[in-house]
Formats: C-alpha cells, sequence, structure tokens
C-alpha cells in the first residue's frame, strides 16, 4: 500500500475559493454517474501524485490537489466555478449600483428644498441614519452570537436559499412543459442538484458572502447618499433646520446630537462637528414659519454633522463588516475539514488498495460430447460378470449378488478382479462399475481396448453402473434384497453416456439402475 | 525452480471434487467454470492475487489427475523422486494427447508452486486417491489437504484423515459452497503453513483481502444510506382530474400517486440490490433467493412489513426517549388499534394497511393550485416502520449476497429463518437507527451528520453478519 512519501509541498496551490468549491462539486456530482473502481483507480492515482507529508488539515490540502488535477484531466465545458465567479461580480456591481441609485434618490428626497422650507434634518437622519442605526444594532448583535457559535444570519439566510431553489425549480418546471428541451430541463436539474449542495454543505460561507454582498449594496448606498448631498451642497445653497412632534425641546435634540457625534467628537467639536445647543434652537422650523430668518452660521453646522452622521452610522459600518466578512471568507476556506457524509467516499476512494483476486482470461474450453451411448435396461446377465476387488470392498459380495439376481432374473456369479487390464474374455462380459465416480481417462482407454479386443469375437461389454456406496456402517446386510448401494443419479449416467460416446465403441453397452427422481437432471 | 517472487500455489485434485469451485468461492470469481461435468478444466487457470498492480499470491486452478494409477506405476518404475521425477514425467508424457490433463496439472508444480490437494470427503477413499497422494508425496512439494464436503455425509472422514496422515502436514476443512468470508480468511492463514518463507507474502495478502472486505462494506453502507437519504423524504405529486364528481377525482389521484410513491421506491430498492450485488462480484450468475425469503415479497406486501422491522415492542421502546417521538411511540404501540389514522392510506389502495402497524404509509394532503384545480400530495411517509423496513430488507439482502459463496452455483442463496436483522440487535442500536433515520427523513441541518452516524453504524452492524 502506498502511503505518503515524504513533505514534497503540493504542487499547486492548496487555498480553496468559492469557485473551486463550486468546481469540486461539480466534479462530484459528475462522478456519481461513474463506476467506482475506475474512480477508485483515478483518485488513487491522484493521491499518489500529491506526495505530501502528514500536514494540518490534509484533506482539505489533498482535496485542493485532486481538483487541480480533475481540472487539468477534464477541463468543464461549462465551469460552474466561473460561473460563479461572474455571478457574484455581476451581482456585487448590480447590488452597489441599485445601493447608490437607492442613495442619491433618498438623498436627494431628503435634501428637497424650494427655498421657502429648509431642508428638515430630522427627516434626513429619519430616512438615511435611522435604518442604518437599526441594521447596525442588528449586526451586532448577530456578531455577538456568532462569537458564541449561534449563526443568525445563517438562519437568516436559509430561507433565502430556500426560495431561490423553489424559483430555479418553477422556472424549470413551467420551462419544460414550454420553450425548453429535455436535456435543457435535465441540465437545469443536475445545476439546481449544485446549488442545493452546495447551499446545505457550505452554509456559512454561502451565507457569509450573501452578507458581503448586502454589505456592497450598503456602501452603494451610503456613497450615493453621501455623494448626492456633497453635489447639491456645492451646487446650491441650502437653509437647514429640525423639526418634530415628538419633542420641541431643543435641549433633547442637543443630547441626542451630541450622542450621534460622539465618534467625530474628538475631531471637530461643538459649533464644527455638531451644533451647539444655541444653533440648535435657532435652527427650530415652527409650523407657519419659513427659513428665511435663520442665520448661515447657525444653520450651516448641520450639513458636517449630517455628512459625518451618514460616513460614521453608514459608509463605515458597512466597509467595516465587508472587511469583516471577507477575511471570514478567507478563515472560512482555510478552515474547510471535509469531513462530513458526502466527503467520505473521495477519501476512500483515494486511500483504496488496487486490489484483484480474479483469474486471468482463458480461451480454453472444455471438451464437447453429445449424447448417443444409450442407456439399457438392466437384464438377464450371462455368464462373466467381473467387479474389481477394490470395489468390493465398498459393496458386499452378497448383498451385490443378490440385487443383480433379483434386477436380471439370474444367478450371477461376480468374478473379483485386480485391475481392468487382467479381465480376459472371448464372450460378452458384463462389468461392475462405480458409475458415482466420473470416468478418468485410464478407465476410458481401458475399457476401449476390452471393448476392441471383444469386438473381434462379435461380443459386447456390458457396463453396469452403480450408485455411491452406502456409508460404513449403515445397516444393509439385514435386506439383501435392496441394492448395494444409491442409485445413480441421471446426471451421473448422462456424464458416462457422453464419455463413452467419445470412445466410439459400438459394443460397449451401458447398464445402470437410474433414480427416477433425479431424471430432470440435465447437461 | 520458480522465477516468482510471490507464492504460487496449485490446486490439485482428482476430476470433480470441487478444485475450481475452491478456489472460485476463495477468490469471488464466478467466471470460473463450475459444473458437474469431468474434465471442464482442460487448462490451468491463474488467480493472481494483486495489490496495486503487484501480484502478492498466485492460485492456480488445474485439471484433475486422468492417469492416476497408470502414472504411478511409471513414477514407480523410474525409481526417481522430487523435481527430477517432475521433470521426467513431463519430458516423458508431454507429447502423449491422453495425458494432457496429467501434464498441464504438473506444470505449476515444475514452476515451483505449493499445492493444496482437494478432495471431496463425502465419499470413500478410492485407489485412485491413493495413488493420486503417492504421485504427490514422490513429487514432494509443499502441501496441504483441503477437505471439501460436496454432500453432508462425514462418514468417511475418518478413512481420510487416515490416509491424509500418511502424506499431508496440513489439512482443513472448506465447504466451498457454505464459506463465508470468516471460513476464506481461515483457509488463506493456512496457507502460511505450507511454506514459512511465504509468510509476509500471505500475510499481505490476507491484509487486502480483509481490506477489501472491509471496504466493501462501507461502500454498501454508503449505498444503503443514498437510498435512505432519498426514499425517506421522498414526495409524489399527482394532479386531480378535474372531470366529474370532485371527491373520486381526488380519490382517484390520491391512488395514482400513492402507487406511483411505492413503485418509485420499490425501483430504487431493486437499483440498490444490484449494487450491492455488484460490490459482491455475483455479476454473471443469476442468483435466485430462498423459497422462504421475504426478500421476494414486493416491499410493500403484507408479509415484508410482518416479517421485517421492529416488534411493536421493541418499536415502543426505540422510539420512547426521542424527544418528538411520542406520538410515533403511542402509534406504534397501538396503532392497530387507531382505525381512522391509517383509513386513508387502506382505503386508497382498496385493501386494509394493517400492517403499516396502524398508521399510514405515506402522508397525503391534497392542495389547491393558483391557477385553479388541485393537486395530491404523497409523501413523505411518517410511519415509524417505514424506515425500518427499508433498512431491514437492504441488511437482509446485503446478507444473503455478502454470504453467497461464488463457487456455489446452485443459484439459490441461504435460507434463514431469521429473516429480520435488526430485530435481532441490542435496543440501544435499534433506537439509534430509529434517531437517525428520523434525521435524514427531516432532512434538516443535522442531516449530513445523521447520514454519515448511519453509515458508521450500519458498517458496523453488516460487520457482525458477514
Amino acid at each position: 500500500m502506498k502511503q505518503f512519501q515524504d513533505d514534497t509541498p503540493l504542487a499547486v496551490d492548496d487555498r480553496w475559493s468559492l469557485a473551486d468549491l463550486v468546481r469540486f462539486e461539480q466534479y462530484r456530482l459528475q462522478d456519481q454517474q461513474q463506476d467506482e473502481e475506475q474512480l477508485a483507480l483515478r483518485d488513487r492515482q491522484i493521491f499518489q501524485a500529491a506526495a505530501i507529508g502528514a500536514s494540518p488539515n490534509l484533506r482539505s490540502r489533498l482535496y485542493r490537489f485532486w481538483l487541480a488535477k480533475r481540472s487539468e484531466q477534464q477541463p468543464q465545458s461549462s465551469d460552474a466555478g466561473q460561473l460563479l465567479q461572474h455571478s457574484l461580480s455581476l451581482s456585487a456591481l448590480l447590488m452597489l449600483l441599485v445601493g447608490f441609485a437607492s442613495g442619491v434618490g433618498l438623498a436627494s428626497s431628503a435634501m428637497v428644498y424650494d427655498g421657502s422650507v429648509p431642508v428638515n434634518v430630522a427627516l434626513f437622519l429619519a430616512l438615511l441614519v435611522l435604518p442604518q442605526l437599526l441594521l447596525l444594532f442588528l449586526l451586532v448583535i448577530t456578531l455577538t452570537f456568532s462569537l458564541v457559535g449561534k449563526q443568525l444570519f445563517a438562519s437568516w439566510y436559509q430561507p433565502f436559499t430556500s426560495m431561490a431553489q423553489w424559483l430555479w425549480n418553477r422556472f424549470w418546471k413551467s420551462g419544460a412543459r414550454q420553450q425548453f428541451s429535455r436535456e435543457q430541463v435535465d441540465d437545469a436539474r443536475i445545476r439546481g442538484q449544485l446549488l442545493n449542495q452546495l447551499a446545505q454543505r457550505y452554509k456559512p460561507l454561502f451565507a457569509n458572502r450573501a452578507m458581503r454582498l448586502f454589505q456592497v449594496m450598503g456602501i452603494g448606498f451610503n456613497l450615493g447618499a453621501l455623494l448626492c448631498v456633497l453635489v447639491l451642497l456645492a451646487v446650491t445653497d441650502r437653509a437647514f433646520g429640525w423639526q418634530s412632534s415628538l419633542t420641541t425641546s431643543a435641549e433633547t435634540v442637543h443630547g441626542l446630537v451630541s450622542t450621534l457625534a460622539l465618534p467625530w467628537s474628538w475631531l471637530w467639536g461643538e459649533g464644527t462637528g455638531w451644533p451647539s445647543l444655541q444653533q440648535i434652537l435657532n435652527t427650530q422650523i415652527r409650523l407657519g414659519q419659513g427659513g428665511q430668518d435663520f442665520a448661515a452660521a447657525d444653520f450651516r453646522v448641520w450639513w458636517p454633522f449630517m455628512l459625518l452622521c451618514v460616513l460614521v452610522y453608514g459608509l463605515l459600518p458597512r466597509l467595516l463588516v465587508w472587511a469583516i466578512t471577507w477575511l471570514r471568507e478567507g478563515r472560512l476556506l482555510d478552515a474547510l475539514t471535509f469531513d462530513g457524509y458526502h466527503d467520505q467516499a473521495l477519501w476512500r476512494r483515494m486511500h483504496s488498495v488496487a486490489f484483484s483476486s480474479q483469474s486471468l482470461p482463458s480461451d480454453h474450453q472444455g471438451e464437447a460430447a453429445t449424447v448417443q451411448t444409450p442407456l439399457q435396461q438392466i437384464s438377464a446377465s450371462e455368464s462373466h460378470l467381473f467387479v474389481l476387488a477394490d470395489t468390493l470392498k465398498r459393496y458386499p459380495t452378497a448383498g451385490l449378488q443378490a440385487w443383480l439376481s433379483q434386477s436380471t432374473g439370474a444367478v450371477s456369479e461376480v468374478q473379483p478382479i485386480e485391475r481392468l487390464a487382467d479381465l480376459a474374455s472371448n464372450h460378452s462380459c458384463w462389468l461392475i462399475l462405480e458409475g458415482w465416480q466420473p470416468p478418468i481417462e485410464e478407465t476410458l482407454q481401458q475399457l476401449k481396448q476390452l471393448a476392441d479386443g471383444l469386438i473381434r469375437q462379435q461380443a459386447d461389454l456390458h457396463l453396469l453402473l452403480l450408485g455411491k456406496p452406502l456409508p460404513p456402517g449403515s445397516d444393509s446386510d439385514g435386506n439383501t434384497s435392496e441394492r448395494p448401494g444409491k442409485p445413480l443419479s441421471a446426471r451421473q449416467a448422462e456424464v458416462w453416456r457422453k464419455k463413452l460416446d467419445l470412445l466410439q465403441c459400438a459394443n460397449i453397452l451401458l447398464h445402470a439402475d437410474v433414480d427416477a427422481a433425479t431424471a430432470g437432471e440435465h447437461l | 525452480m520458480s522465477h516468482r517472487n510471490h507464492p504460487l500455489i496449485a490446486v490439485i485434485g482428482h476430476p470433480n471434487e470441487g478444485k475450481s469451485s475452491v478456489l472460485s468461492t476463495l477468490t469471488e470469481d464466478d467466471s470460473v467454470v463450475v459444473n458437474d461435468y469431468p474434465g471442464e478444466t482442460t487448462h490451468c487457470q491463474y488467480f493472481p492475487v494483486e495489490i496495486n498492480g503487484e501480484v502478492v499470491l498466485e492460485l492456480v486452478d488445474t485439471p484433475g489427475f486422468q492417469n492416476p494409477q497408470r502414472i504411478l506405476e511409471w513414477m514407480r518404475a523410474t525409481g526417481k523422486t522430487d523435481d527430477a521425477l517432475l521433470q521426467a514425467f513431463l519430458q516423458q508424457f508431454s507429447s502423449q494427447p491422453e495425458y494432457h490433463h496429467d501434464c498441464e496439472l504438473m506444470q505449476p508444480l515444475a514452476q515451483g508452486a505449493a499445492l493444496i490437494f482437494v478432495v471431496d470427503c463425502s465419499r470413500p477413499l478410492l485407489a485412485v486417491d491413493e495413488a493420486e497422494m503417492e504421485i504427490l508425496r514422490l513429487i514432494n512439494k509443499p502441501r496441504m489437504a483441503v477437505i471439501n464436503f460436496k454432500d453432508q455425509d462425514r462418514d468417511y472422514l475418518p478413512q481420510w484423515e487416515q490416509a491424509f496422515r500418511r502424506h499431508f502436514n496440513v489439512i482443513r476443512e472448506f465447504n466451498a459452497h457454505q464459506a463465508r468470508f470468516p471460513e476464506r480468511l481461515a483457509l488463506l492463514e493456512t496457507l502460511k503453513a505450507i511454506q514459512q518463507s511465504w509468510e509476509p507474502m500471505i500475510d499481505r495478502a490476507i491484509t487486502a483481502f480483509e481490506w477489501n472486505w472491509q471496504n466493501r462494506r462501507e461502500q454498501v453502507a454508503e449505498l444503503i444510506v443514498d437510498y435512505l437519504s432519498w426514499a425517506l423524504p421522498l414526495t409524489v405529486e399527482q394532479a386531480v382530474g378535474r372531470d366529474g364528481d370532485k371527491a373520486s377525482a381526488e380519490k382517484d389521484a390520491a391512488k395514482q400517486g400513492l402507487e406511483q410513491y411505492q413503485r418509485l421506491i420499490s425501483e430504487r430498492e431493486i437499483k440498490l440490490f444490484e449494487g450491492i450485488r455488484k460490490l459482491y462480484l455475483h455479476n454473471l450468475f443469476d442468483l435466485r433467493l430462498a423459497q422462504h425469503s421475504v426478500l421476494k415479497e414486493d416491499l410493500f406486501s403484507e408479509s415484508t412489513w410482518q416479517v421485517l422491522g421492529l416488534t411493536q415492542t421493541q418499536m415502543v421502546l426505540a422510539a420512547a426517549g426521542m424527544g418528538a417521538g411520542v406520538g410515533v411511540t403511542l402509534e406504534a404501540a397501538f396503532g392497530g388499534l387507531s382505525a381512522g389514522l391509517f383509513a386513508t392510506a387502506g382505503a386508497i389502495i382498496g385493501g386494509g394497511s394493517v400492517w403499516f402497524l396502524g398508521d399510514e404509509l405515506a402522508k397525503i394532503r391534497i392542495k389547491k393550485l393558483p391557477l385553479g384545480g388541485s393537486k395530491v400530495i404523497v409523501g413523505p411517509s411518517k410511519n415509524p416502520q417505514f424506515p425500518v423496513v427499508l433498512l431491514d430488507r437492504a441488511i437482509l439482502y446485503y446478507r444473503e449476497i455478502a454470504n453467497h459463496a461464488h463457487g456455489n452455483r446452485g443459484g439459490e442463496v441461504q435460507n434463514i429463518k431469521d429473516q429480520s436483522v435488526l430485530r435481532h440487535i441490542e435496543s440501544a442500536e435499534q433506537k439509534q437507527f430509529l434517531k437517525l433515520a428520523k434525521t435524514i427523513a427531516e432532512n434538516k441541518s443535522d442531516a449530513d451528520s445523521a447520514r454519515q452516524q448511519l453509515a458508521e453504524l450500519l458498517t458496523a452492524t453488516l460487520g457482525t453478519i458477514s
């Protein structure tokens, strides 16, 4: 059994990417249709070529090497890994654009200013900052839970994957009824299985990637909002104020604003990075009142505050989470252990031993024979009745003679002989043989010699075949009329007939007491 | 002498003693011609045991002796022994057609082979047997005798043993028609006693045989787990016809759906069985199951559900403590009484379905479609016996196939009275099987881990029956 060789490093990059995982599953899905022996041979060879020493996360490195080899051996015409890569890039771009457009749209709505009523900072914060603060709060909870092993986002992500699968299946099911060919539908089903496998087996990874995509959307949104505000500020002069039905207390608003401004308060102080209490008081929008009388020095402090809010509570957390998910993806990929149920077969095949104990092919066939020598009924035995002395050890003479007398109706004297060659007769004679034993060449040749000698005298050689003797100690002497052994089976008689047929001796006549119960046995 | 670096062992004997059967069983090769027509093996057939392309042991099937008494007479007359006798014999007789088989069987010995002399000891010892053993003694190669009982008759054994003691140091019984894997291994172990220097190579071969057997068990376990993973959560949808009475259309659709559900599972089971059979290299001969084997019955037949699976008491014990299995427990215990629960399936398939232990086989739901009409959804099965019966049948089939000797060409696998395997394992294991099957059926996030655990549990269980 070839084991790992020395610690020679793997010849290929042994780091995984999401695209690699998809390719890996694609190959494994294809393997499900292949012959296990062929797969074992191929995977064993890849394993032996890996030449890798013992190392942490050995299975991951080996499987990565396997993937590289498989990609070399059988490049995919439709590379699912590449497809995923493109899909992810496209999705990221789309989400960035969608986010950007939403950010621009929402910010421009919040920044509407017709010169009569100042831009409502409270509305701006409610639309652009408050939801992001809520999301940030949820994110913190999620991350806290993930520290103790509870993947909350993964459980939120489950309904998304289920819905995606359902949509995929529905789409192709309805397509099958309409324009898609059977092959396309089957291909789609395979891709669906692939998606399903990926979603099941690498859930944390794909959940993480989905989270990253959402961050891209968030980044787009915040960039859009910031850019929109900056552009509007650059090309227009707007007044800012605040208004709320919940409170009219400037102190409360100041407290809230100061709290929100805490992250940048070390850099920009009150009056620069966020408005002072007086400025807040001076920029309160009252019902039926315009903003013309607001001092520019009071309301202009609002927009840096608004921008910083979007930057700090919108863009920066998204960037931070994006970076975390990016790092986490690398960590998750590095930590892949491939020790799930579906990973065992490949491991087993890689470590398999080519074992065979099967025979080498042979062209040799057994001899051909047809049955022609007829089987005669036992009839009146004539004067000469011979039997080998060795046979008589197993069949008592008295019992044999009694049985012959009963079967043939004539009293016969059995003459023992030591060897077949000792048999000498000028007349037709009977020879008792143990028919339960297969005829071998030396017996057949001796019978042929006897038959050839007799044919010159126009005499026949009668062969009387006996069945298997009764075991020693069995009581057969009590009734001497019983046959001396078990009856011959039809199959045993047939074997003798075929073998004698090959001798081509017309004067050999075969007699046997065949067991009727075995008459159905044929060659 | 031999140019080989591995042990070469020739299987020698009188015609029709079961030499080919012994080799067929030992090497799991059902391509070996085995029948009762003497002289079927006319040439040596080699069985190399290969590990990663390296031959570590080679067995040879040989033709039977055809002229033992004549050869012995000639050998005695030469006054030679050992290799000199062997070479002289081959020189003398290789050109004579009637000695073709005898020369052929001597060839491996001339190449340095040791020999296994195979005899059927259910028959008396004959003069030809004495002659054959004497020939082998004169040639003097490392040798052992293997007793192969073609019948159950053991009356002649003392006679044979006495004769063996004169000619062989190592004697082993091996029933080529019934030998299972442990017996095959035991025979291989005995080969080490023929010649001590071959021990390391034969050890390697034995290790490879053991590894291969374990590997196949693991593969069978995986096949079964894959089958269950597919069958347990299976659902079948059937559109309800829009013509006629709504109730009868729904009933028809449910009937069709249930039939399809059963057919799909039965077809998948056949595929599983084919896979198992292929793994155990029963490729060429059509194995017939024993007359009363429950495997001959349909998966959903009453007798299958009576013979296989857990008893009601076992089911209660196994389901107890499974948490969500309270309903299951009660159903298992009192299923036969809760007629209402099985009425659906029972009524639909036209006969009683009492054998499903009271619970319906599969859930049947009717769902309205958004664009009008409705469909019937059959499955997945919530019947607690369902996974157990599927498992039990698969394990039973494995037991029949894995234990069927390749040399047995009778075509019948063993008829074992106690057909259920799962009824006879420990209660804790029954509980474990049930729990894992439930997790797989629910196909939740821990299903993959349950699959792996089930595969391991199954591998261990299969190890106890083969």
